[in-house]
């Protein structure tokens, strides 16, 4: 109870006491004394309660507001490590597109090094043929004309001279046609292969009925290719087997598998007569001298292998589980 | 039935009052009574034998006979007219069990006492787990069973309290009055009013009634940080003092619902808040101040509308928080005289450690800082 309270009740009690009241005044009056007394209790609990609830509320509110403030400090701390974080990455983006860019420009530097070499090939191929046929020309008119002329020595030489020029010749062919792969004829464009395999074996009919060779496709896609390179694929890999297959009849099977991003083809021979002609190592490296002396088979294999990454595929020799040798290769779907 | 609410200051006063209402009403059988920790007990189990009275009671913080709140050490005893096979007082030692095994054998042994029956129990108000009670004894009977009541209270001195029958004297157990409903029934609310306020805190450490640790510091600093009003010289006193028990701590349970935890005091050594009931690992709880005092009014209503769903009763008995006496002192008058007055009938309670009982919609829960009602109707 506060001081002027106190006072209050206390004023009233010494009147209550010292006042001259008739019993039943006195009696009323103490009954007002504890009742006032009594409210004065209550409204003073009322008003210490309030304000204590006050403060409290006031420091609870503050409490709260601080932990807020703390949640908020620590989410700014979480976000400034996140933003550091996205710069970090931002940079190393950065990094990563410049050297993206580098070896953008580089592979760039490095089609154009290709493309160069590719032309100088295709130029020195087919500039080489015009001494070549003056060489080939002129043997043969020498042969002509002044073969009963020449004693054995001589015609044996000039014999000589010929079989290396035609050698010589079919070399800068293949070569030729090698250059050629990816620069004529090469848009890509949605091509039948089913077309394309039997355009393959009508160019190679002759050494199928020399060969007594069948050569077999299940269905075949409909794909994005170079139809030109596909055909030389088709041409060159089935070409290797009719002419370099000791066999005398050969029963060979393409077919094609769809995968999710690109077509898997396998190539099989009844009687295994591929690993005859591809061995395992075939097509790892480029090398037009292979084993057995037949220089232009190794411009031929080149040439399939070339065919394949212009597909940006891959082309390799494998055993199956009944080691039979097939040939497998890959072009992405586009 | 016949019943009569009385209040005595001392036993003498008690003796003669249980006298004089037997001599008026010879058939009045049993006694349900809250003490004062200050009077003995064997002296009031004497009285009630030799007035041929069964005993029910238990210590108290403060008594409450019809509209009127003591918090002057008094004797509230409600005598009943009870016809003696509709009730049944049991008494079970804790005999070293936990409160569960405790809890569960007491509610084995009245599993079938009658067909239809409540409860109304009466348990230690200090180093009892009240939560792992109620499991216990629901374990054993049930959930459907009315069950309402309080935990023993010792004046805030939170050392030892007691509950009692004419025959037994516990520290270390609980005692019930088992009530055939056919021949007496029993309503009940509890209802509490206190407001959460703040963000949602985690218990992260916790012992049974000891809250160790909450979101990962140590409890009593988190509480002292948000209720400045204590310190280190004061949160280490009784409850009495510290007034801790007004600001609960008001824990969300799995449906919902919420449950209130009165911090009794705090622990210096351990940095803990020793709380008047369970709490656990996990919890999310608020913070909570009192409500104002337009909250007395509002309890008041609410049991005006358990009045109308129950509108008959003979005789009254309150558990009352001892969190809302700190909370609305001399003002719990009116909530004491408002509840009284819808009824107008004999009515006795106590302040308490704890309160058992049922919110509205909600089952059989065990709470602080609610007032609990629970009103008896003889139908036989």
């Amino acid at each position: 109870m506060d001081k002027q309270s106190e006072k209050i009740i206390a004023t009233f009690a010494n009147l209550l006491e010292k006042g001259n009241w008739d019993e039943a005044t006195k009696a009323s009056l103490q009954s007002l004394h504890e009742e006032l007394k009594k409210n004065l209790h209550r409204n003073q609990f009322k008003l210490d309660r309030t304000l204590k609830d006050k403060a409290i509320a006031i420091r609870l509110l503050n409490q709260t507001i601080s932990d807020l403030q703390k949640h908020q400090q620590l989410l700014e701390k979480s976000n400034q490590v996140l933003y550091d974080q996205k710069k970090e990455i931002e940079t190393q983006k950065e990094i990563v597109e410049e050297q993206s860019k580098q070896l953008a420009n580089r592979l760039g530097e490095l089609q154009m090094s290709y493309s160069e070499l590719e032309r100088f090939a295709y130029f020195a191929s087919h500039d080489l043929r015009a001494p070549l046929r003056t060489i080939t020309s002129f043997s043969e008119i020498l042969g002509i004309r002044y073969l009963d002329k020449l004693d054995k020595d001589a015609r044996t030489f000039l014999s000589f001279l010929n079989s290396g020029a035609q050698q010589m010749n079919n070399i800068v062919d293949a070569l030729l046609e090698y250059s050629r792969v990816g620069r004529m004829d090469d848009e890509f464009k949605e091509t039948n292969l089913n077309f394309t395999f039997e355009r393959a074996l009508y160019d190679l009919r002759k050494l199928l009925a020399e060969k007594n060779a069948s050569i077999k496709a299940a269905e075949l896609p409909t794909a994005m290719v170079s139809k030109g390179a596909m055909r030389k694929l088709f041409y060159h890999l089935f070409k290797n087997i009719l002419v370099y297959s000791s066999a005398n009849s050969l029963m060979v099977k393409l077919r094609c598998e769809e995968k999710s991003r690109f077509y898997k083809f396998l190539l099989t021979e009844d009687n295994n007569a591929l690993e005859e002609v591809f061995p395992s190592y075939f097509f790892e490296d480029f090398r037009i001298d292979t084993p057995g002396g037949f220089p232009d088979k190794g411009i031929s294999i080149a040439i399939c292998k070339k065919v394949i990454l212009l597909h940006y595929g891959i082309i390799h020799v494998e055993k199956n589980d009944k080691d039979v040798t097939r040939v497998i290769f890959t072009i992405e779907k586009k | 039935m016949k019943a009569r609410a009385i209040n005595a200051k001392s036993l003498e006063e008690f003796k003669s009052q249980i006298e004089e209402a037997k001599r008026q009403h010879p058939t009045f059988s049993l006694c349900i009574l809250f003490c004062s920790i200050t009077f003995s007990v064997k002296d009031i189990q004497y009285i009630c034998i030799q007035n041929e009275l069964d005993l029910f009671g238990c210590t108290s913080s403060g008594e409450i006979t019809d509209g009127q709140f003591y918090t002057s050490q008094t004797i509230s005893g409600l005598i009943l007219s009870m016809p003696s096979d509709s009730y049944r007082v049991v008494e079970c030692d804790r005999m070293g069990d936990d409160s569960f095994d405790m809890a569960f054998r007491a509610g084995k042994s009245v599993e079938n006492l009658f067909a239809e029956q409540s409860i109304l129990l009466l348990a230690q108000g200090v180093g009892a787990n009240a939560d792992l009670i109620i499991q216990g004894l629901q374990h054993a009977i049930g959930k459907s069973t009315s069950l309402f009541g309080g935990l023993a209270g010792d004046n805030l001195a939170l050392k030892r309290t007691y509950v009692f029958s004419s025959e037994a004297i516990y520290s270390d157990g609980l005692m019930m009055l088992v009530l055939d409903n056919q021949k007496v029934q029993l309503h009940g609310l509890a209802t509490s009013g206190w407001e959460a306020i703040g963000v949602f805190h985690e218990v992260t450490e916790a012992e049974n009634n000891v809250l160790l640790g909450i979101d990962h510091q140590p409890a009593l600093d988190v509480f002292l940080r948000y209720f400045g009003s204590f310190d280190d010289a004061n949160v280490g006193l009784e409850a009495s003092e510290n007034t801790s028990a007004q600001y609960p701590l008001q824990i969300l349970r799995d449906d919902g619902s919420l449950v209130l935890r009165a911090p009794l005091f705090g622990d210096t050594n351990r940095r803990a808040l020793v709380l008047a009931g369970g709490i656990k690992k996990g919890d999310k709880f608020r913070f909570s101040i009192s409500p104002g005092f337009e909250v007395i009014n509002q309890t008041v209503e609410e049991f005006g509308a358990l009045q109308k769903k129950a509108p008959d009763a003979d005789a009254l008995i309150l558990f009352s928080c001892i969190g809302r006496l700190g909370a609305f002192g001399p003002l719990m008058e009116d909530e004491v005289r408002g509840i009284f007055e819808y009824w107008d009938k004999p009515m006795i309670g106590f302040f308490s450690y704890g309160e058992i009982g049922a919110t509205e919609g909600a089952q059989c829960d065990f709470h602080n800082e609610t007032c609990t009602l629970v009103s008896l109707k003889d139908i036989s």
